[in-house]
């Protein structure tokens, strides 16, 4: 229906962005546990309409940081003037790290959800461990039926080792982001050195920000738009799919073992069915030899 | 940069800065004054305020997930030859529709024309295997059929949006007996356009597309099936990062406290957070085929047995690009004009960017006259 919405991505985009409020905040110097308390505040309207309710949300996180911001910036600018807040800001902690955890949020979860399953090769760790373990319990495992287990053990250790990758990738990934704001962060010191040469001021910590946002915007386009900065991006691309597909394996392993229909077949049954509407579809109406083609149109009375 | 340059550089750049904690104090009570005032704002918002394409109409034809709607026209005899307006399906149909002042579709319903438009849904698990081709021989030929039998007029008007402006052009060159004109706004034609003209910050999906090998590709979607809305989505935003991180705190702070802007603001968020799964197939054949072999403009691109050939299209084509575009970089879309088979041929720039041309002020100005009178024209 036309009023439907993708129910089930719609508050993941909104659940990415607002969780690195703080952090983008606290990398100005707002402390992240004053914007936190705000985002919690039980006053914040829950039961709006979405996305009246997120927004709300990211305008009270917002509030509560202009307030933390405010805090740190009085004592700084009577004490050190603007030479102190830009000082503020090259020390503040870096984004992009907040950034790569979000970016990892899920898969870890997911990471998290299957370390029970680790626990045996865990506390062996390492390739002889598994060997080792092979040997000895494996033709056991065998006659008594446990062949799934060893497989699923063995389907997990590879989906830890997909995760490590993955967590490797988007490390990668955030570093490069990292100096892309310090790069714009750089930029704009520049732009500033420029506009005091030739006598305009910046007056407003809202018109500042501003000016940083373009010019960190600019140097992440750069940066992301690189070469590197396109590896990068395919990286963590490959090793999410990696990630994911080590996922499904322990998965099939346990719907093969209980007898439960998998992923796969549901697509085949799928493809089947979609061949099925195409061989429908050219029954109906096969392709036009000529572009004369056309079926007879009833015609009316038309207004000019 | 090094810190020692850094350290150089900050007292000059401070020489720029007139903050003081009396100007600090006032600014930030005035926009701790205007979030307040937003937040009751936003504590009385209601559905209703929020709807979106709510223009009236009628469902004609459904198949699937895919439905086919005519607009309620608001004159008395539309224009005989009907437009069918096909939007993209990487985002929802409503940005043709989003507010009643800001409607590509409203506007040419004033027009006085007869408009239809294709929703393609909600594509679930079982359209994983949906092909370009389904799409283009299958719902929108048939859609094109309920047109053509409801207006009575063998060949009608086609408004491809985006994605939807490729499948359009596809549909054009299989199907020319049905197609009277066709118009492409933001229509990625010459999809390696941008590697010929690069610009900064746009393009991005194109370089990273073409960054992933075939293999790449097959194996994403091997694995998801259908590329999930929220992984899209995601992709489009993290374009603009820093963007996306100051419309929700510092730039939020002035739509707050303005109500038109603030409506307009989450009408819009709406959209852009409703992102469709996109079929696996289609999507397949999207990068491999388009992004990175750049298939159609080459002639080379294969639905369904047959070749498209932009020859083919020898219909009038009107062609509309952003000129700030940078998901459609702008040479992708202009100065394709000899690939097509038509003599009659006209592009248009409208300023502004992807969806600034549909919702943006001043293309608002140009983008549905532009098409009105090029349709009445012909």
């Amino acid at each position: 229906m036309s009023g439907t919405t993708n129910a089930s991505g719609v508050n993941a985009v909104y659940d990415f962005w607002l969780g690195l409020l703080p952090q983008f905040f606290a990398q100005f110097g707002a402390p992240y546990a004053g914007i936190g308390a705000a985002s919690t505040n039980p006053s914040s309207p829950t039961s709006l309409p979405f996305p009246a309710d997120q927004v709300a949300k990211a305008a009270a996180m917002t509030q509560s940081a202009l307030q933390s911001l405010a805090q740190a910036y009085t004592p700084m600018l009577q004490a050190a003037g603007g030479p102190g807040l830009l000082g503020q800001w090259t020390s503040a902690p870096p984004f992009a790290l907040p950034m790569q955890q979000a970016l990892g949020a899920k898969p870890m979860d997911l990471a998290a959800m299957m370390a029970p399953m680790m626990v045996p090769m865990t506390t062996m760790s390492g390739p002889a461990a598994t060997i080792a373990f092979e040997r000895t319990f494996g033709a056991v495992s065998d006659a008594l039926g446990f062949g799934p287990m060893r497989k699923l053990q063995a389907a997990a250790q590879e989906l830890m080792s997909a995760s490590i990758d993955q967590n490797e990738a988007r490390t990668r990934y955030a570093v490069l982001v990292q100096g892309a704001f310090a790069a714009g962060f750089d930029a704009l010191l520049v732009r500033l050195a420029g506009m005091a040469k030739s006598g305009e001021r910046v007056d407003s910590v809202l018109a500042l920000l501003r000016l940083w946002a373009v010019a960190t915007e600019e140097a992440v386009h750069e940066v992301l738009q690189s070469e590197r900065g396109l590896e990068a991006t395919v990286a963590i691309a490959r090793a999410g799919l990696a990630y994911r597909r080590k996922l499904q394996s322990v998965a099939s392993i346990v719907a093969d073992t209980l007898d439960m229909a998998t992923r796969r077949d549901l697509d085949e049954a799928f493809r089947e069915i979609q061949e099925l509407k195409r061989e429908v579809r050219a029954l109906r109406t096969p392709p036009p030899a000529e572009p004369s083609s056309r079926p007879a149109a009833r015609k009316r009375k038309a207004a000019p | 940069m090094t810190p020692a340059e850094r350290a150089l550089l900050i007292p000059q750049a401070a020489n720029a800065l007139a903050i003081t904690p009396a100007t600090l104090a006032r600014e930030l009570e005035q926009a701790r004054n205007k979030i307040t005032r937003g937040l009751a704002r936003l504590a009385t918002v209601d559905d209703d305020d929020l709807a979106i394409a709510t223009v009236p109409r009628e469902e004609v034809w459904r198949q699937d997930m895919v439905r086919l709607y005519r607009c309620t026209p608001v004159v008395e005899r539309p224009h005989a030859v009907p437009i069918l307006i096909t939007y993209a399906l990487v985002g929802r149909f409503q940005m043709i529709d989003l507010e009643a002042d800001r409607s590509l579709v409203r506007k040419l319903l004033a027009q006085g024309f007869d408009v239809y438009f294709i929703d393609w849904g909600l594509p679930g698990r079982a359209q994983r295997w949906l092909t370009i081709d389904d799409y283009v021989s299958g719902y929108l030929d048939r859609c094109v059929d309920v047109v053509r039998e409801r207006s009575g007029e063998d060949r009608i008007n086609l408004l491809g949006i985006c994605q939807g402006g490729v499948f359009t052009a596809c549909y054009a060159a299989l199907f020319p007996a049905k197609v009277r004109n066709v118009a492409f706004t933001v229509t990625p034609i010459d999809f390696h356009g941008d590697k010929r003209e690069p610009q900064p910050g746009s393009g991005y999906m194109n370089q990273w597309a073409r960054a992933l090998t075939p293999e790449d590709v097959d194996e994403l979607v091997d694995i998801y099936g259908s590329a999930p809305g929220s992984m899209v989505g995601f992709a489009f935003l993290m374009m603009n990062p820093v963007s996306n991180l100051t419309k929700y705190t510092i730039d939020l702070i002035d739509v707050l406290d303005d109500d038109a802007k603030l409506l307009n603001f989450l009408r819009m968020e709406r959209w852009i957070a409703d992102r469709p799964d996109h079929p696996g197939e289609v999507f397949r054949q999207w990068f491999k085929d388009l992004y990175q072999d750049n298939k159609l403009i080459r002639n080379e691109l294969v639905l369904g047995g047959r070749t498209v050939h932009l020859r083919d299209i020898t219909m009038p084509v009107l062609n509309i690009y952003a000129t700030g575009d940078t998901i459609i970089p702008v040479a992708c879309s202009r100065g394709v004009g000899d690939r097509f088979g038509t003599k009659d041929y006209t592009e248009v720039p409208v300023p502004g960017g992807h969806i600034g041309t549909f919702v943006g002020g001043k293309a608002q100005k140009i983008l549905a006259p532009t098409i009105a009178e090029w349709f009445k024209a012909r």
